[in-house]
């Protein structure tokens, strides 16, 4: 220690940074990686996180935990969501068994629009913000569905504690204020370039040679990105859930969704079959405003609701990907983007 | 650039200022002085509870300002992670909205549409209280703090105090802490008390916040459990503003109909072609079905009596006079048409035809067979000296009449064939002579022109008014689904069910079948009516109740539109001039408004009134025939019927044969049973007795034992509501008057029942539902109901239980020695 020789002089603190111990580095944020996807990682994240709930998060919570993150607190969430609409399609349909039966078939009339209602409000907040994504990636380049798994260090809680590590499912973009670009170098480089995704998304800007230094520049718009698409996110998938709900209330939908009377296989088919004509159908009364007191008014309000969910998804991935090209012309600079500097 | 080159830089870097240090001393001096440094002063506060009011212009204006950062995001790509979310919230408020005024325009009624919206705003609501009331309130009182707590951050951004359990700034001041920690009681003698309430804060705002989370889906329960109350409130205030809105429609009737008054440009079309198709104006005579037509096309009343019902036909026989009236003014005035100045050329075809009439009836049949000369015979001679002076200048041109002809005529008169064949003989004889065309037409001009004059402005005046009225009344006080009417008449049945009190079981029985309904009510109200008060106590609820609903809304509705009507119609007669065939109509302005006899009072204000009555009569009557139900229970519990039916001197059975009979007309009758009267087809002569002894009036007094007969049970009319016992007399004549119509023992018009004579239509209207119906159909209702709050209010007891139990085992801290002591060296042992 240079510091400790010199006389009347304290000691300079050690960089903590720089001295760690080999265990604590393994159990730092380095160990974060972004995870590859395949079509079932969606809902893997998602039972892990239910299952995580139940068992983990919610008893955590209960005890008071000092370890509760906000994660924990978001991934809560989920509960009171399948809670809600199992209790909603309950409210309409559990007592109506006891009901005698002309009130029955009336009774459950309701009960099976409810029913639909909730599973299409539920796949219209999915497909809302699914379609965005899907925009934004085939338009930018950015997958904003891009997942990363988490190694949370944790407090002991109690003596002897040694499994201090929990695992988070995260993506990347989540935080439009801090977007995890560590990961995405941490990524490149694993790959041999740790510009491989900056230079990818600077390609789909419109730069035809690899930059330079492409984060200074990609960061800033992939930002703008993330915020547009997040926002546009917000309004369109709340429009395709109530565009989803009022397909459910439509007349067709009244009916029950039958099969012929086949078996096996053939019988899921025709059942499918049913299905798409009754949305064929009811997609007709919307649109029409069918079947209502208030013609006019159904009609009005039934199109309104499916061109807002069309318009804000179109707008919401053009309002995104808005300003992220460059001009084809780009001017010759009178900078050599290849030439290398040396830092003095 | 990698780590190890990064590092490198850096430990020159650090070197540097190592030596830098030892040269100035600038090290010492800033350990030195480490604790003179302060911090920069936080920016952050705690946001002050405020009242609902503001809070809810605040959150509206805090949406606001989401909507225009939304707009910068969208323009910009500028934002934060904490508006984003913002943004979510927004979002979901947006959809909610999307679906509920989606909703809202699907509901065919008031009622429906409201409560898409109170069931939309009660959800958010619920969510919105669910934490609240449930959690965070609970909490506060027991611990003075609020795991809500919302603070303003450095940014200027509003955020929960609490909802990141890692990250809570240290924003209480020591005093709001020490208050906490005397509600918490913890010791402030320990060294570290603040750090440990504080500790204790987070725990619990953890707990509850978790505690939200696995409670909240439940919040529906509240949601719906809110609509179901709220349904009743909304029912109120929706029947309350819609009767005040009856009223004041009705009291603007005069003004919303007053500026119907349209010409009806069909009609002149209609008249001309009328007119020219009977009217050969060579001739100028419309033949008769021309008066007729048209005079009912005048008469304002006509469409009343144009319809095919005979009911209806048989309640304005009196208006087929006013037609009369018209068509005989009508002839006159085309009488006088013709004989003015211009038309002298014309014929006077009435006054052909009679004197050839008459003439033909002096020759005698013998005297037509053997004449040889029709020219030389006196009766031809006689009636060509007749016809010439009626034909001015004709005389020249007059060509003799044919034998045939004659013979023709002569034979048609004798046969009474019609008039029509005449008259073409008549035409044949006039042929030649000089009748003037033009003067014709224009008789037929005029006429058409008058008549259409009197038509637009004052037929068309006064059956614009009518036909206004009708749609006005059918709108507002017609019997539509949640019209006021209808939702009051439900007070009165709940009332009923209350006083019956049914449990679930029996409801559950009383729902399947009019018969299982039947045979519980009477059970019950054999019951009921054993016990004097608490046979009084359902009388007097359900009358209250039903005279509420006909004084309240349908008699005072149907009064002041009476009045309106009349004002409308009297302003009509009003502006009818002297002149018109219709003026006669004016006469009966004198009688508006005045109080008389039913039958007494202008046609077509019986004619309202009763076609107002028919709007009420079958909602009135059906909320008698359960106090009649009732009545009849007691009436054979207190043995007033058996006596009566022993005054009547009746050969049946009473217990095992009347009673049964009697029980199947108050429960059963539906409108179709009363017309087809099959039960007491069988019963003869005794059926004259069962009608009256059900039905007879209630002032009836045997004058033999001086005893009066009453039609109620004593017991029901000393607890009936006064004004309703009129109204309950009216309904029981009403269907002795149906049963008395086909015993041959009563027609219309006949008083025997208390002087009712009403059409047919009404009279049915005013038997109402029968109440084995009612009552099934309202148990299966209240069943329902019962089973969805069982099933569902037992849950969300039970989760309101869980949740508030699950809040007196929050804020046990861990760890809560490392607080209160300390080793020698000052520091605490953390893993003990």
């Amino acid at each position: 220690m240079q510091a400790a020789s010199q006389k009347n002089l304290p000691n300079i603190p050690e960089n903590a940074y720089y001295k760690q111990t080999s265990p604590k580095k393994e159990l730092s944020s380095t160990s974060d990686e972004i995870i590859k996807r395949t079509p079932l990682t969606g809902a893997r994240v998602v039972a892990d996180k239910l299952v995580n709930d139940i068992f983990v998060y919610a008893p955590k919570g209960m005890k008071g935990s000092r370890n509760s993150n906000f994660y924990e607190f978001l991934s809560l969430g989920l509960v009171p969501n399948i809670i809600g609409s199992g209790m909603l399609i309950a409210l309409f349909n559990a007592a109506n068994k006891s009901y005698r039966n002309p009130d029955r078939t009336f009774a459950s009339i309701p009960g099976r629009k409810m029913a639909f209602g909730v599973g299409f409000y539920a796949l219209g907040k999915w497909l809302g913000s699914k379609l965005i994504d899907k925009g934004v990636q085939a338009t930018t380049g950015v997958d904003l569905g891009m997942l990363y798994r988490k190694v949370v260090t944790e407090l002991p809680e109690h003596k002897g504690d040694k499994d201090l590590t929990a695992v988070e499912y995260h993506k990347v973009f989540e935080s439009a204020d801090f977007p995890r670009w560590d990961l995405l170098y941490k990524y490149g480089e694993k790959h041999g370039n740790r510009y491989l995704w900056q230079d990818k998304i600077a390609k789909k800007m419109g730069f035809r040679e690899p930059l330079n230094c492409p984060d200074d520049l990609v960061h800033e718009k992939v930002k703008g990105v993330i915020i547009k698409s997040s926002a546009a996110k917000a309004i369109s998938s709340s429009l395709w859930a109530a565009l989803g709900v009022a397909l459910a209330a439509q007349v067709p939908f009244e009916t029950r969704i039958t099969s012929e009377n086949t078996k096996g296989f053939n019988k899921v088919t025709s059942g499918l079959r049913s299905m798409a004509v009754t949305l064929k159908d009811s997609f007709v009364d919307l649109y029409n405003g069918n079947n209502f007191k208030f013609k006019r008014g159904a009609k009005i309000v039934g199109r309104t609701l499916i061109f807002a969910a069309l318009a804000s998804t179109v707008l919401g991935v053009f309002n995104a990907a808005r300003g992220f090209k460059v001009g084809k012309n780009q001017p010759d600079t009178q900078i050599d983007t290849r030439k290398e500097y040396e830092v003095h | 650039m990698n780590n190890s080159i990064n590092s490198s830089i850096l430990d020159k870097q650090y070197e540097r200022l190592r030596s830098d240090v030892a040269k100035q001393d600038v090290y010492k001096e800033f350990a030195r002085n480490a604790n003179s440094i302060a911090p920069l002063e936080n920016k952050a506060y705690l946001l002050k509870s405020r009242n609902p009011v503001s809070s809810v212009i605040i959150g509206a204006a805090d949406n606001v300002k989401d909507v225009v950062e939304l707009g910068k995001a969208l323009a910009t790509g500028k934002s934060n992670d904490n508006q984003l979310g913002r943004f979510n919230d927004l979002g979901l408020k947006l959809g909610g909205l999307g679906i509920a005024s989606y909703l809202a325009t699907r509901r065919g009624t008031k009622t429906k549409g409201v409560m898409e919206f109170l069931g939309f705003g009660a959800f958010f609501a619920s969510m919105a209280m669910w934490p609240r009331l449930l959690i965070s309130t609970p909490l506060k009182m027991r611990y003075g703090f609020d795991i809500r707590q919302e603070y303003v951050n450095a940014q200027g951004a509003k955020k929960r105090l609490y909802l990141d359990n890692q990250f809570i700034p240290d924003l209480y001041s020591d005093e709001e802490i020490d208050k906490v920690a005397d509600k918490m009681g913890i010791d402030k003698s320990i060294p570290d008390y603040r750090q440990l309430t504080k500790e204790k804060m987070r725990v619990i705002a953890l707990q509850g916040n978790t505690l939200w989370m696995l409670t909240a889906g439940f919040s529906p329960l509240l949601t719906s459990m809110i609509c179901n109350l709220g349904e009743r409130g909304v029912t109120k205030y929706i029947v309350n503003s819609q009767y005040k809105k009856v009223l004041s429609e009705v009291n603007g009737m005069e003004n919303a109909i007053a500026n119907r008054v349209k010409a009806n440009p069909n009609f002149d079309a209609d008249v001309r072609k009328g007119l020219n198709a009977m009217l050969d104006d060579r001739i100028a005579e419309p033949d008769k079905n021309f008066y007729t037509n048209v005079s009912a096309s005048l008469d304002p009343f006509r469409h009343m009596i144009a319809g095919n019902d005979p009911d209806d036909l048989n309640l304005v026989t009196g208006l087929t006079s006013n037609t009369g009236k018209i068509k005989k003014r009508l002839q006159n005035d085309f009488n006088t048409l013709k004989s003015a100045d211009n038309t002298s050329g014309l014929l006077d075809y009435d006054a052909i035809l009679d004197r050839f009439k008459n003439t033909k009836m002096t020759i005698g049949s013998d005297d037509l067979q053997c004449a040889d000369s029709w020219d030389n015979m006196d009766i031809y001679k006689s009636l060509k000296a007749q016809l010439e002076p009626l034909v001015e200048g004709a005389e020249n041109k007059a060509r003799t009449i044919g034998l045939s002809d004659f013979m023709e005529a002569y034979k048609n008169a004798i046969d009474g064939r019609d008039d029509k064949q005449i008259k073409d003989i008549v035409k044949g004889f006039i042929q030649e002579t000089s009748v003037d065309n033009k003067a014709s037409s224009k008789v037929v001009e005029d006429f058409c022109k008058s008549i259409k004059e009197i038509y637009n402005r004052d037929t068309r005046a006064i059956s614009s008014q009518i036909n206004g009225i009708e749609e006005f009344i059918n709108s507002v006080v017609g019997q539509k689904y949640e019209s006021a009417y209808t939702t009051l008449h439900l007070d009165s049945l709940n009332a009923f069910f209350e006083n019956i009190n049914p449990t679930k079981q029996e409801l559950k029985i009383m729902r399947n079948s009019p018969d299982g309904a039947k045979r519980y009510l009477v059970d019950k109200l054999s019951i009921i009516a054993e016990n004097d008060e608490r046979y009084g106590k359902l009388i007097s609820d359900v009358t209250t109740r039903q005279a509420d609903l006909e004084s309240r809304t349908i008699d005072k509705v149907i009064a002041r539109a009476q009045e309106g009507a009349n004002n409308l119609i009297k302003k009509a007669f009003d502006n009818i001039p002297d002149d018109s065939p219709l003026a006669f109509y004016k006469k009966e302005v004198g009688k508006l408004g005045e109080e008389a006899a039913a039958n007494r009072r202008p046609l077509y204000e019986r004619v309202i009134s009763l076609f107002m009555e028919e709007k009420s009569a079958g909602i009135k009557a059906t909320g008698h025939r359960y106090i009649l139900a009732a009545d009849l229970e007691k009436r054979i519990q207190s043995g007033e019927l058996e006596q009566y039916w022993k005054e009547l001197g009746g050969n049946l059975d009473f217990t095992k044969e009347v009673v049964p009979i009697c029980r199947k007309i108050i429960y059963d009758s539906t409108m179709s049973d009363l017309s087809n009267k099959f039960y007491l087809s069988e019963n003869g002569e005794e059926a004259v007795k069962i009608i009256k002894l059900l039905f007879g009036d209630s002032r009836t007094v045997n004058y033999q034992t001086g005893n009066p007969l009453y039609g109620l049970s004593k017991s029901t009319i000393s607890n009936c509501n006064e004004k309703l016992l009129e109204s309950l007399r009216a309904t029981r004549n009403n269907i002795y008057n149906i049963y008395a119509q086909t015993l041959d023992h009563a027609r219309q018009g006949h008083n025997l029942a208390g002087g009712i004579s009403k059409c047919q239509k009404t009279q049915y209207s005013m038997v109402g539902e029968s109440v084995s119906e009612l009552v099934m159909e309202t148990a299966s209702q209240k069943f329902n109901d019962k089973t969805w709050l069982k099933v569902f209010g037992g849950i969300g007891i039970g989760v309101l239980a869980i949740t508030l139990l699950a809040q007196t085992f929050f804020g046990k801290a861990k760890h809560e020695h490392l607080y209160t002591k300390k080793d020698a060296q000052g520091g605490v042992d953390a893993n003990k």
